[in-house]
């Protein structure tokens, strides 16, 4: 169990902006991300053919 | 590339408005270094407000004209308002700790229907996973986005209706706003604080909202099975 009073007031100050700053930045980083991912799903060209990351279809599985 | 400017923007003075509050302002004679919280709690807090205002703004211009649009602004305002909402509630923690000396109590109007309004949005964000049709999940979201505007008011003048541990409103009046009772230093890092959350705000809104119509359209194109990729995924139905 911490005690708040050995914290001090400049450990809440510090608690208070570090979680709110860094929660905000890793929402907007996880925002950009899924924005891009959705952007290139929306723009890939419609094909019935198997990505060229896919790996070879093997005929006798 | 003027979403990057702005966001570049709302990164530098972020940083810089930080910087100011943490370092270029004396501490408070009476609260000491934990006032510094008040800064980062009251600009969350206005912009919490904002973001479900125009939620609810967006909510009934979606009942009004069921643009996709409407529903995308609407759900960019509930996400990101939830954001600043619980960073609200956790920044008056971390300064009621030291200051009121305890974290919460449920007893104090303000704390309480801020609880509410955070729940009542988080509760939204789950209505709009009950279902996969888009027009019929924005007109529930849609009402629930308006009913829950309700709440903003009463948080607002909680401390004036109800007594509770939470200080009154500090700027209340256009009187107050030009004669803040506040000296000025402290005043200048909260509207600096407050210009750069809003930077941050409108980038994020704006990110939210593309992503959402993004969301819609391939929604809408894969329930026409057009999506890309997905017509040789999903088998022709049989005639």
């Amino acid at each position: 169990m911490i005690d708040p009073v050995a914290i001090g007031d400049t450990g809440f100050v510090a608690a208070a902006y570090a979680v709110i700053l860094g929660g905000t930045g890793l929402y907007a980083l996880t925002l950009a991300r899924r924005l891009r991912g959705a952007r290139q799903a929306t723009t890939a060209p419609a094909s019935d053919q198997p990505r060229r990351s896919d790996p070879p279809i093997d005929p006798r599985a | 590339m003027a979403t990057r400017v702005l966001g570049l923007g709302a990164l530098v003075t972020v940083a810089g408005a930080t910087a100011f509050a943490l370092v270029g302002v004396p501490a408070d004679l009476n609260q000491g270094e934990a006032q510094r919280i008040m800064y980062i709690h009251v600009a969350s807090a206005w912009l919490a407000y904002l973001s479900f205002g125009v939620t609810a703004a967006a909510s009934a211009w979606w009942l009004v004209r069921r643009e996709p649009r409407a529903d995308a602004v609407a759900l960019a305002g509930a996400e990101v308002g939830v954001l600043f909402t619980a960073a609200t509630i956790w920044a008056g923690m971390m300064w009621g700790r030291p200051v009121w000396g305890t974290y919460w109590q449920w007893e104090d109007p303000r704390l309480t229907t801020t609880a509410l309004l955070l729940a009542l949005y988080v509760g939204y964000l789950l209505i709009r996973r009950l279902t996969d049709e888009p027009a019929r999940r924005a007109t529930r979201a849609a009402v629930v986005g308006i009913v829950a505007a309700i709440d903003i008011p009463i948080v607002h003048f909680s401390v004036v209706w109800w007594r509770g541990l939470h200080q009154g409103p500090t700027f209340m009046s256009p009187d107050t706003i030009l004669n803040p009772p506040a000296p000025g230093p402290f005043v200048a890092a909260l509207l600096l604080m407050l210009g750069a959350f809003s930077l941050a705000w409108l980038w994020l809104m704006v990110n939210r909202y593309r992503l959402a119509r993004l969301d819609w359209e391939a929604e809408e194109s894969a329930r026409r099975g057009r999506l890309p990729g997905l017509a040789a995924a999903v088998p022709a139905p049989r005639p």
